[in-house]
């Protein structure tokens, strides 16, 4: 028996809705497709401040956080960006609501050394705005910018060298976390692969830490990056996590969300096509001509203006590891969907948000990131797909790119993918000359700007997805080169598409819709004849 | 053989660089009071790990002449000459191309260089300031008063220059300074650094300095200003080489002309690719950082131009041309 969220579509189906970047299209899908939904959100905590507090004096493999505290010490608490969730949670974010009690606790133990630092790694730095809308404005006016602000992984001054691992990695954090005597982590486990030990291990480092598991061959072993035991990347950051825990004292608390990404009156978009009301129906056809119809600058500002209204399903805390295997669980709890079977042709549609473009346009470089890095991992067990079958997206791949957030992406697109597509190669003879260039640095530190090493490890982050798959097409570019660029193919219609996909085989082809947002995981199970050859190669 | 003296060197304590050269009709003046730099060999570490052997350049830009005194070295190739050491004092007020400091790269030799704008770029002061620093500081009051006075006639003059063409703004504005002695100029020039420039100093200026330099790159200020007082900001900010305006000298008195080239405008974009091609670097790896749209054609000339806290024109093109652009003058949080 399939699983309710698993429909699929006969000849009488309505067309499914599928995102195109900030518009929605109808698609037309052939009989026997198999559609995955998201689950329905989980029941969400009804008390969280007092979740919050029996997490922090109930911990996993640790003392309580007031056992830890004595008055004068010195405590750093480092804090998710905002590149989780998607998009922005309404206020107040969950952040906030942690961040209020464990600085209350705080200040009842005299404990008044206390500097916040938001974890950005080699992320755009927060805009002031931006912190005051996770952090609240009560906490803001009091630490807002002493003893609130971004890390700078380009700061070689606050960076302290913590220690090398047997197999050589240097690990080098930020200076004020490294001199704490106590560090504590508010972390907001989006997805599985959030979390854990890349909290500390990533969000406070820098490019050279970050290089000794963001590289192309690293990526090329991992399997679903969703899936933290079939990761490299996961079991790479996890030694550095280690040699952090070993020499700083780290109480993490970390929190799950559901997936109520839309609000009640967009509720619908999470639908089977075939379940909405007549109501629905033509709220869906009008939302669809609307975002056809509206200039991208506006349709851009109607999604900014709608936050999500995410609830928190889960707040643990205490030692990193066992806090972290109760936030995964969660998170598997929401989002896996069990699918028997891979599919030939894997058919998703690309949301306007991503990570890396809050606020900001989302480029083709983060297209790509989107389709074979993370759209693409969304499975544990076996890839959706079968090895070399084809992915089908729908998005326009606008040659468009925010000026200030994502500069260095556009030298990335136009400079180095013209000259190859290879991982390995952009990673040897380019990355590493691209990541000192001194003007992105500077707009790295000063701007808002993502650091120069990014581009190059968002197309890192697509490599197990470009090993695995035969072939890409998008349905609706708007121009040819961008996807060109990519190593994909351009159709006209779904149609076309699928055409292109079948190749001239005489079978039908098994076809599998990835319906998100919101997110949503295939727990895939293979036959053992058939099992997974994917990700590795 | 010659020997030379022993001057400071970044990353090390001191060190006494014997040349081995052989002297091609030159003679190495015994105070080296010129731009000296020489590539060395690896081959002969004196204690410390730095060469011994090399090749070497003398300039006397202020005798109008530049002089190589050895151009090779025991028929040595190029690609043993490493790391680059520069050597300098300097004592020339009217050399074109100063290298300052003794500069250990990172990396041994520069493999590219950062090319600097200075005024609106990495300070916030422009030309202006400095020269009514030196018009205020005269040997009298009514000296002072004098040369304030005549600035100001002039300043419409100047004014108009502006608008329309940098090079001739510079002329005017240079043309305050005459009768200057080239005593004062020296002197005050570093009072100037102190009490103008530097508290003018842009918040993250000198982190993207330093940022260059951990490149590997070669750090090249050009600037209209004086060169008498932006070598004190590029010793400040640990750049290696100055390229500045300068002042003719008479009878040890400035004439108020500036000696060619005028660096300014255009003429920037010409200065640089000289550079380039005379220290082997491609200008497609270089870079230039600059605030003014003036200085377009010097951007434009290296493959890696970005603007710097721009006017609005520069801001527009850089935004057409997608490079890079950022404001040094936020506070760091």
């Amino acid at each position: 028996m399939t699983h309710p969220c698993v429909v699929t579509l006969d000849r009488d189906s309505r067309p499914r809705v599928l995102f195109s970047g900030d518009r929605l299209v109808e698609v037309d899908l052939p009989p026997g497709t198999r559609c995955i939904y998201p689950k329905r959100p989980l029941a969400p905590i009804q008390d969280l401040d007092a979740a919050i507090r029996y997490a922090i004096n109930h911990p996993h493999g640790s003392d309580p956080l007031y056992a830890k505290l004595r008055p004068g010490m010195k405590v750093t608490i480092a804090i998710d960006d905002i590149s989780m969730p998607l998009p922005p949670m309404r206020r107040p974010d969950v952040r906030e609501r942690v961040l209020t009690v464990v600085l209350e606790l705080l200040a009842d133990h005299g404990v008044d050394d206390v500097e916040l630092i938001i974890a950005t790694g080699i992320h755009r730095r927060m805009k002031a705005s931006e912190i005051r809308r996770m952090v609240g404005d009560r906490i803001f006016n009091a630490y807002y910018p002493e003893r609130l602000y971004n890390h700078d992984g380009e700061d070689s001054k606050n960076l302290v060298l913590i220690g090398e691992t047997a197999q050589g990695e240097r690990l080098e954090l930020n200076r004020r976390a490294a001199e704490s005597e106590l560090l504590i982590y508010v972390n907001l486990t989006f997805v599985p692969m959030n979390g854990g030990f890349k909290s500390v291990a990533v969000g406070l480092c820098n490019y050279r830490s970050l290089r000794a598991h963001h590289n192309p061959s690293t990526i090329r072993k991992s399997d679903s990056y969703m899936d933290p035991p079939a990761s490299e990347l996961a079991r790479d950051i996890e030694r550095l996590g280690r040699l952090a825990h070993e020499k700083l004292d780290i109480f993490t608390i970390e929190t799950t969300v559901n997936n109520r990404m839309f609000d009640r009156h967009l509720e619908f978009l999470m639908k089977n096509e075939d379940d909405l009301s007549g109501n629905e129906r033509l709220k869906m056809k009008a939302l669809i001509a609307s975002t056809a119809a509206l200039p991208q600058p506006a349709r851009q500002a109607i999604f900014d203006r709608f936050p999500a209204p995410y609830e928190v399903t889960g707040v643990h805390a205490g030692a990193t590891e066992p806090t972290h295997e109760r936030s995964v669980q969660k998170s598997f709890d929401q989002y896996l969907v069990p699918i028997e079977g891979q599919a030939d042709v894997m058919v998703v549609g690309i949301p306007y948000i991503s990570p890396y473009s809050v606020h900001a346009f989302l480029n083709p470089l983060l297209v790509q990131v989107l389709a074979q890095g993370y759209l693409f991992n969304m499975y544990r067990g076996a890839p959706l797909v079968k090895k070399g079958g084809t992915l089908i997206i729908t998005h326009p791949c606008t040659d468009k790119f925010d000026h200030e957030q994502h500069a260095p992406y556009i030298d990335f697109v136009h400079r180095f993918l013209p000259e190859t597509r290879d991982a390995l190669e952009l990673h040897k003879r380019y990355e590493q000359k691209f990541a000192e260039d001194p003007a992105f640095i500077q707009m790295y530190r000063s701007g808002h700007a993502y650091h120069p090493a990014h581009p190059f490890f968002m197309w890192y982050w697509g490599e197990n997805g470009r090993q695995h798959l035969g072939r890409v097409i998008v349905v609706g570019a708007d121009n040819e080169y961008i996807p060109k660029l990519m190593g994909w193919e351009t159709a006209a219609s779904m149609d076309d598409a699928l055409y292109r996909a079948k190749n001239g085989e005489a079978r039908s082809l098994e076809i599998t819709l990835l319906h998100m947002p919101p997110i949503v995981m295939g727990d895939v199970s293979v036959a053992p004849t058939t099992a997974r050859s994917g990700g590795s190669s | 053989m010659v020997d030379c003296p022993s001057y400071p060197v970044r990353g090390a304590a001191r060190i006494t660089a014997r040349l081995r050269m052989r002297p091609m009709g030159f003679v190495v003046p015994d105070d080296l009071a010129c731009v000296t730099q020489f590539r060395a060999s690896s081959s002969q570490p004196l204690a410390g790990g730095l060469p011994t052997t090399g090749t070497g350049r003398c300039r006397h830009a202020h005798r109008g002449s530049t002089t190589s005194f050895c151009s090779s070295l025991d028929g040595r190739s190029r690609q043993s000459y490493w790391p680059v050491i520069r050597l300098a004092k300097v004592t020339c007020l009217t050399g074109s191309v100063l290298t300052l400091s003794p500069t250990y790269t990172n990396r041994g030799a520069a493999v590219t260089a950062s090319y600097f704008d200075v005024d609106g770029t990495l300070v916030s002061t422009n030309l202006v300031q400095p020269t009514l620093f030196y018009l205020l500081n005269q040997g009298t009051p009514a000296q002072s008063a004098l040369r304030l006075g005549r600035a100001l006639v002039g300043a419409p003059r100047m004014a108009i220059a502006e608008l329309l063409d940098r090079r001739t703004f510079n002329e005017l504005l240079f043309g305050t300074y005459a009768g200057m002695s080239e005593d004062r100029l020296e002197i005050l020039g570093e009072e100037v650094f102190e009490k103008v420039i530097q508290p003018s100093i842009y918040p993250h200026a000198r982190a993207l300095v330093e940022k260059s330099l951990a490149a590997g790159h070669e750090v090249v200020f050009v600037s209209g200003a004086l060169e008498c007082v932006i070598r004190h900001l590029a010793r400040g900010l640990g750049a290696t080489t100055v390229i500045g305006n300068r002042l003719e000298m008479k009878d040890g008195l400035a004439t108020g002309k500036l000696l060619r080239p005028v660096v300014a405008g255009p003429e920037k974009a010409r200065i640089v690719r000289d550079h380039a091609r005379s220290r082997g670097y491609s200008l497609d790896d270089c870079f230039a950082f600059s605030d003014s749209y003036s200085d377009v054609p010097m951007l434009s000339v290296v493959g890696h131009p970005a603007a710097v806290n721009p006017d609005r024109r520069l801001a527009l093109m850089a935004r057409a041309y997608s490079w890079p652009s950022f404001d040094l003058t936020v506070r760091p949080s």
